[in-house]
């Protein structure tokens, strides 16, 4: 929900007001999180990719249009950054042994989103783009035009990704005998 | 028009898991103090009225304080070691380096202003850095060009689940952002990352934690999104002439821009 007294707390914020940033934080916080976590479908992950989004973004206040609300543009930040960890997870170990986590979010997803009940337990089986899409629109009440922002995508593709996203998750729920 | 199956799906929102409280006051805190640049605003420092008053002698008391602040080699081989207060490199040919400490002063931890060291592979000044983002020496970066920016130590508690990385610190171990992101290859969602001075300019960074309450932020930008093996090493090479604050320093609270030097 986007405050009216968000540009005032953006403009505060960019002039050094600690007390503006931290009520600005804590309005995008949660929200932030749980785009990472629908990316990732991992606490920890989400833990590490939604702060790092954050301060970049803090980072990049002052490159931030204030007569555009804040969220879309956190939510993308946070896409971004966790489609950035999906992608270093899964990367291969390279010469010098680096990078070599590539642990499987399904640990955590059965954990914790799958022991909602069988819709959640279907979404969590998605994968990474059909459960964002999913988690951004019917659980984070985006409009498909925001999806596009934050995906990054023209709104007509957001529309047949949804759809698509939609058909996968009633499969999964028929393989889970949920009707 | 929604679909029963639609409205049942939204139904289940609040299965939808939420952030850990803890995570999240860690979180907070983090972003608030961990990358001062994005809440604050370098201090220019009068330093050209000071080279114009005092000429040879203000760039003389300049490298002194480089080397004061620094701790550099430099300095510990010829005179007994002073705590080193702030980051900062130790002054190299061809680097110039920039140190810049924003915010308001006398404020407690966590909310402390968190002093920034600067090293650039091409000449800049402090008053390059501006007031608005993105500056003008990140802006117009070279296909050559390097800027790193060292961030800290943050006091307050910092999030020790974050990736460690620790001394020698390696852009190679730092998460990177490029033009191309990752997204345009998995999910086909994004061509830049948030906060992209120019088209041309990618960043490496890593935020680490350096102590139980204490973290730092470093940044690298290269001027190109696929940086050649030999703009890493002198990243790397950098990095390594970096000096942090001992655990037990007090980070000033005075708001100064307080050196630009270019090494001889």
């Amino acid at each position: 929900v986007v405050g009216d007294d968000e540009p005032r707390l953006v403009a505060q914020a960019r002039l050094g007001s600690r007390e503006a940033a931290s009520a600005l934080f804590r309005r995008h916080w949660p929200t932030v999180w749980q785009v990472a976590y629908a990316v990732l479908g991992s606490r920890a992950a989400a833990d590490d990719a939604a702060q790092e989004a954050m301060i970049s973004a803090f980072a990049a206040l002052e490159s931030f249009d204030e007569q555009r609300p804040l969220g879309p543009w956190l939510k993308r930040i946070a896409f971004n950054r966790a489609v950035d960890e999906l992608r270093r997870r899964r990367a291969p170990a390279d010469a010098n042994g680096h990078q070599t986590d590539q642990s499987s979010p399904a640990a955590d997803e059965a954990s914790e989103l799958a022991a909602g009940g069988p819709i959640a337990a279907a979404v969590a089986r998605l994968s990474p783009e059909r459960r964002t899409i999913i988690v951004l629109h019917y659980w984070l009440d985006c409009t498909r035009e925001q999806i596009a922002e934050i995906l990054d995508l023209p709104a007509g593709t957001v529309a047949s990704r949804l759809g698509r996203a939609l058909t996968d998750l009633r499969s999964v729920l028929e393989e889970d005998h949920v009707h | 028009m929604s679909t029963d199956f639609e409205e049942r799906l939204r139904a289940a929102r609040d299965t939808l898991p939420k952030p850990d409280s803890t995570v999240s006051t860690e979180a907070e805190q983090h972003a608030l103090a961990g990358l001062p640049t994005a809440i604050g605003k370098p201090r220019r420092l009068p330093m050209p009225r000071r080279r114009r008053l005092a000429g040879v002698a203000a760039l003389v008391a300049a490298a002194l304080l480089v080397g004061g602040f620094a701790g550099s080699e430099l300095a510990s081989s010829t005179r007994a070691a002073t705590p080193t207060p702030v980051p900062a490199f130790t002054p190299t040919v061809g680097w110039t380096m920039v140190q810049t400490s924003v915010g308001p002063p006398d404020v407690p931890p966590p909310n402390k202003p968190v002093p920034v060291a600067w090293a650039a592979n091409l000449p800049f000044d402090a008053q390059d850095l501006g007031t608005t983002w993105p500056n003008p020496p990140l802006q117009n970066l070279p296909s050559d060009g390097i800027v790193i920016s060292v961030a800290g130590p943050s006091e307050g508690p910092v999030n020790q689940q974050a990736r460690i990385v620790k001394p020698p610190y390696r852009v190679e171990d730092m998460y990177f952002w490029a033009s191309a992101d990752a997204a345009a290859h998995a999910l086909n969602a994004a061509d830049s990352y948030q906060g992209e001075p120019a088209p041309n300019v990618s960043l490496y960074w890593i935020s680490a934690p350096t102590g139980p309450d204490r973290g730092i932020g470093i940044s690298v930008w290269m001027g190109r999104n696929d940086p050649t093996p030999a703009m890493k090493a002198a990243a790397d090479q950098e990095l390594a002439r970096l000096t942090l604050p001992p655990p037990t320093a007090t980070t000033p609270t005075n708001t100064t821009v307080p050196t630009t030097t270019t090494a001889p």
